[in-house]
């Protein structure tokens, strides 16, 4: 997934995070997950995550809802599982109604 | 406009990728520092309410120490008025009228009284008698440095009614240092200082303060609480 995501607030999106160029090939799969959320004022909103999983060294999870106009910050984190490599990954997802083109 | 309909137009200009948001969000902050260091503005005035120590006349502004104000984003005192312990009006304070160094000759170091004079020197207020006899309630009127909303639903007076001034600023911020365009930087700066304008305009019939009065230094039209007796020693009417 890119680093950056738009969706409409009645979106559920399903976000893919690739941790293979930070785990390398020594490692096969990942534990540990987390996925924290912040509001663009750090407010935390880790409820609008669910389903998270990992195949690999990606880590999956859908993302649905929001406040229409917010920037929502997601630290996606995996541990893999033999050299015990912290990988994580900082994506933004804005949420908007009305925003139409390009990104 | 909220924060979020700012960064989004400034978004438009660079593309949706192209302005990292926490470089974005250092943009417009960068632009509300630029106008308040300009002046001092309608949504910057704020008040403080405190209480004299018996016999300290010195309170740090920035700091909470030794019963300080606890005001890190202070910029400039207005006003100060202080009331008797159990009384209900406010009594004014001669607030940097007279230099410190001015001050200190016209006070004894143990005058005790309530307080009449005041100055800000450094980050520091000091009170003249410089030993309050009671602890008396103040109130400090005062401009101070402001960070504007953080959430992106949020809005203020700044983002509501002169929002082009952030926006064309962080406009400067980025086609400097995204698009290393400082031609277009500086035709960004023209239409941001336009703004400073008429920011300026309407400060100035907004807020009252900003206007000259004439007022006599001494004699019978000169505001000062008569009624409190408890002037030091040698001090001149």
């Amino acid at each position: 997934m890119d680093q950056v995501a738009y969706k409409t607030p009645n979106e559920a999106i399903l976000v893919s995070v690739d941790m293979t160029e930070k785990v390398g090939a020594a490692d096969a799969s990942l534990a540990s997950l987390v996925c924290d959320i912040d509001e663009s004022d750090g407010t935390a909103a880790d409820s609008l995550d669910s389903g998270l999983t990992s195949s690999g060294l990606t880590i999956t999870f859908l993302f649905s809802g929001g406040t229409d106009g917010e920037d929502y910050t997601l630290h996606v984190k995996g541990t893999a599982n033999s050299t015990a490599i912290i990988a994580e990954k900082v994506i933004e997802i804005r949420v908007r109604a009305n925003l139409v083109g390009v990104l | 406009m909220t924060l979020g309909e700012a960064k989004d137009l400034v978004r438009e200009h660079f593309g949706r990728l192209g302005f990292n948001s926490t470089m974005l969000v250092e943009a417009l902050k960068q632009g509300r520092r630029l106008v308040e260091q300009q002046g001092n503005f309608w949504w910057m005035r704020a008040e403080k309410d405190f209480t004299l120590t018996v016999d300290q006349g010195e309170y740090s502004i920035i700091a909470s120490a030794s019963n300080g104000l606890n005001l890190p984003d202070f910029k400039q005192p207005i006003a100060l008025s202080y009331r008797d312990v159990d009384g209900t009006d406010w009594s004014p304070v001669s607030l940097g009228e007279r230099d410190k160094s001015v001050l200190d000759l016209l006070y004894q170091t143990d005058d005790e009284g309530a307080p009449q004079d005041a100055v800000v020197f450094v980050n520091t207020l000091h009170l003249y008698p410089p030993d309050p006899d009671a602890e008396y309630p103040m109130r400090l009127y005062y401009f101070q440095w402001t960070d504007g909303p953080t959430s992106n639903t949020e809005t203020d007076d700044l983002l509501t009614q002169f929002p082009e001034a952030l926006i064309y600023a962080a406009h400067v911020v980025g086609y400097e240092q995204i698009l290393k365009d400082f031609q277009g930087a500086g035709y960004w700066r023209q239409r941001f200082e336009e703004q400073l304008v008429l920011l300026k305009r309407e400060n100035i019939e907004r807020l009252q303060v900003s206007q000259l009065t004439f007022e006599p230094r001494s004699g019978p039209g000169h505001a000062r609480n008569w009624s409190n007796t408890n002037y030091p020693s040698g001090y001149q009417r």
